[in-house]
């Protein structure tokens, strides 16, 4: 059965785009990230106008983050002060970055950037979750808690802690500078506007890595966050460009919503090491789908695109 | 059975015109709704006299301007990136040719002045071999949107006449113009347009009317539809979950 989306101008199956929204709809709920990276190149891939996948996409994390931290918040795992700052960056970063996104695309640059950036940050980060997680899972479990204090040294460097503006978060039980998650939200915010994704991927290990969360926290907080950026994000496509197509929004979110509660209640069976290296193999995928677009001849030289 | 009926029409009034050429479409509205697949529409016709093999019939379908651009990639540093861009400016979304006849006797004067094949377009260059253009006229060929047909007009007898117009999912909305031209021995005998409008109709045309009068608004529904919509799933899961 086909729909025509009005605003993407174009008839798609309904069952596709159900099956696109439940796909990141677990992937929300199992790894506490938005699941954009999937989605936002599976839309392009279906045939979507990019500016449009790009802005729809922003509508449906909305409801798909919202409905994944409503299950957190239930269960108390979601640091609302710590949210608070990562979201004040957040929202500096998504001026900056559609900002940068406009002036990319009059230089005709944006594919080329939204690739690179896809490869460079979200590529070695799961490559790095990858040989992590696959090193803790060769271990043994008593090995495995060593593991993690080493991992709470790190966030405790003498350059982070003796920066300025430090504050207490009693729900992480950190005493740390304001500026480091404010950061956090500036720098995802900006790639976040320019990949068209919620940025979970990229805010959950800074999280745990560079804050030194309690990785229970993770998943909620940054729900949290991205539910706000997301929501202003919308806004911003639906004001300046026209470009969110509602009624595609809506049978992404039905696939979605359900995808996240599903992954919610999945999340708490496979340990965390293992969702790691699964979560690692699939944005590795993307990646890899991404830097063979860079790398190999493509099948066409030309391309068609439609000026606004 | 309607077109029947108007081909019986035609042939009983034939007399009374003897006009060289008469057609019409079977409708002048397409609504995109929000099942829409793509159209066909019917064009019928008549003329006065039978098509010599020296005489062509084309029917040329134009849709309303859009700019375009057509980017080449090149290798730059290993990587594959955009390296030339050139503008399209108002040239036709759609275009359809339908022909019967060979165009042979035609000169090349008329073929151009009319655009009656995708090679003789006013695009940007007139060069057919501009690999730009090609790669333009290729894309709108891929879908849909270009085409040069030479089965669809069939005739009935050696007056009547009718050709199936299809419109493809992605066609643009506005005005459209579906001009019949009758060459006899490579000269215009006669030529008739008739308009076609294409709108989006329904709960579709409401979404897109909101969304480009009201875009503040429509980015605040958008929003809370989309919270409403995440609150209640993880309202229903839960319930469930109980």
């Amino acid at each position: 059965m086909d729909l025509y989306f009005p605003i993407a101008e174009m008839s798609i199956n309904v069952f596709l785009v159900l099956g696109l929204g439940m796909i990141g709809g677990i992937a929300s709920g199992l790894f506490g990230v938005g699941g954009g990276f999937l989605m936002t190149p599976m839309l392009i891939f279906v045939g979507v106008p990019p500016t449009v996948a790009v802005a729809t996409q922003a509508n449906q994390l909305v409801a798909a983050s919202v409905s994944g931290f409503l299950g957190h918040w239930r269960r108390g795992h979601v640091d609302v002060k710590m949210g608070g700052v990562l979201l004040v960056g957040g929202i500096l970063g998504s001026w900056v970055g559609v900002a940068l996104f406009s002036w990319l695309k009059r230089m005709g640059h944006i594919d080329l950037v939204i690739s690179l950036c896809y490869v460079v940050f979200l590529g070695s980060l799961a490559l790095f979750m990858l040989i992590e997680s696959v090193g803790f899972m060769l271990r043994t479990p008593q090995n495995a808690t060593v593991s993690v204090k080493t991992r709470r040294d790190f966030h405790h460097h003498p350059w982070l802690l003796s920066l300025p503006f430090r504050m207490r978060f009693p729900k992480s039980k950190l005493y740390i500078s304001a500026l480091l998650p404010a950061m956090i939200g500036l720098f995802v915010g900006i790639l976040v506007s320019l990949m068209g994704i919620g940025g979970g991927f990229l805010m959950v290990p800074a999280m745990i890595y560079l804050l030194g969360m309690p990785v229970h926290m993770v998943p909620g907080t940054s729900l949290f966050q991205i539910t706000f950026v997301t929501a202003m994000v919308t806004l911003l496509q639906s004001f300046q460009n026209q470009t969110v197509d509602m009624m595609l929004a809506m049978v992404l979110i039905l696939g979605s919503v359900v995808g996240a509660q599903l992954g919610i209640k999945m999340a708490p069976q496979i340990r965390g090491e293992r969702l790691r290296f699964i979560l690692a193999l699939i944005v590795l995928a993307v990646c890899g789908q991404m830097l063979a677009g860079l790398l190999l001849k493509p099948a066409s030289l030309f391309a068609v695109v439609s000026v606004r | 059975m309607m077109i029947r009926i108007i081909f019986l029409f035609l042939i009983l009034a034939m007399p009374a015109w003897s006009q060289p050429l008469l057609a019409d479409l079977s409708h002048h509205m397409i609504a995109i709704q929000t099942d829409f697949q793509g159209q066909d529409l019917i064009l019928f016709g008549t003329l006065d006299a039978a098509l010599g093999p020296e005489d062509d019939l084309v029917i040329v379908v134009k849709g309303p301007s859009e700019t375009l651009d057509v980017r080449q990639k090149g290798r730059q540093g290993g990587l594959w990136v955009n390296q030339k861009v050139v503008r399209f400016e108002n040239i036709p979304s759609f275009y359809h040719i339908y022909r019967y006849g060979s165009l042979t006797s035609l000169s090349d004067a008329t073929l151009a002045r009319q655009e009656l094949t995708l090679d003789r377009m006013k695009l940007n260059t007139k060069d057919p071999k501009n690999p730009f253009r090609l790669a333009l006229i290729n894309s709108k060929k891929a879908w849909g949107l270009y085409k040069e047909d030479t089965t669809s007009i069939v005739f009935r007898g050696p007056h009547l006449f009718r050709a199936d117009v299809d419109f493809p999912v992605r066609v643009k909305t506005g005005q459209y113009s579906v001009t019949v031209y009758l060459f006899k021995k490579g000269e215009i005998i006669a030529a008739q347009t008739t308009p076609l409008m294409i709108s989006k109709d329904g709960i579709g045309a409401d979404i897109f009317f909101f969304a480009h009068t009201h875009a503040f608004w429509y980015g605040v529904l958008a929003i809370v539809l989309a919270l409403f919509s995440g609150w209640m799933a993880f309202v229903i899961m839960r319930k469930r979950s109980l």
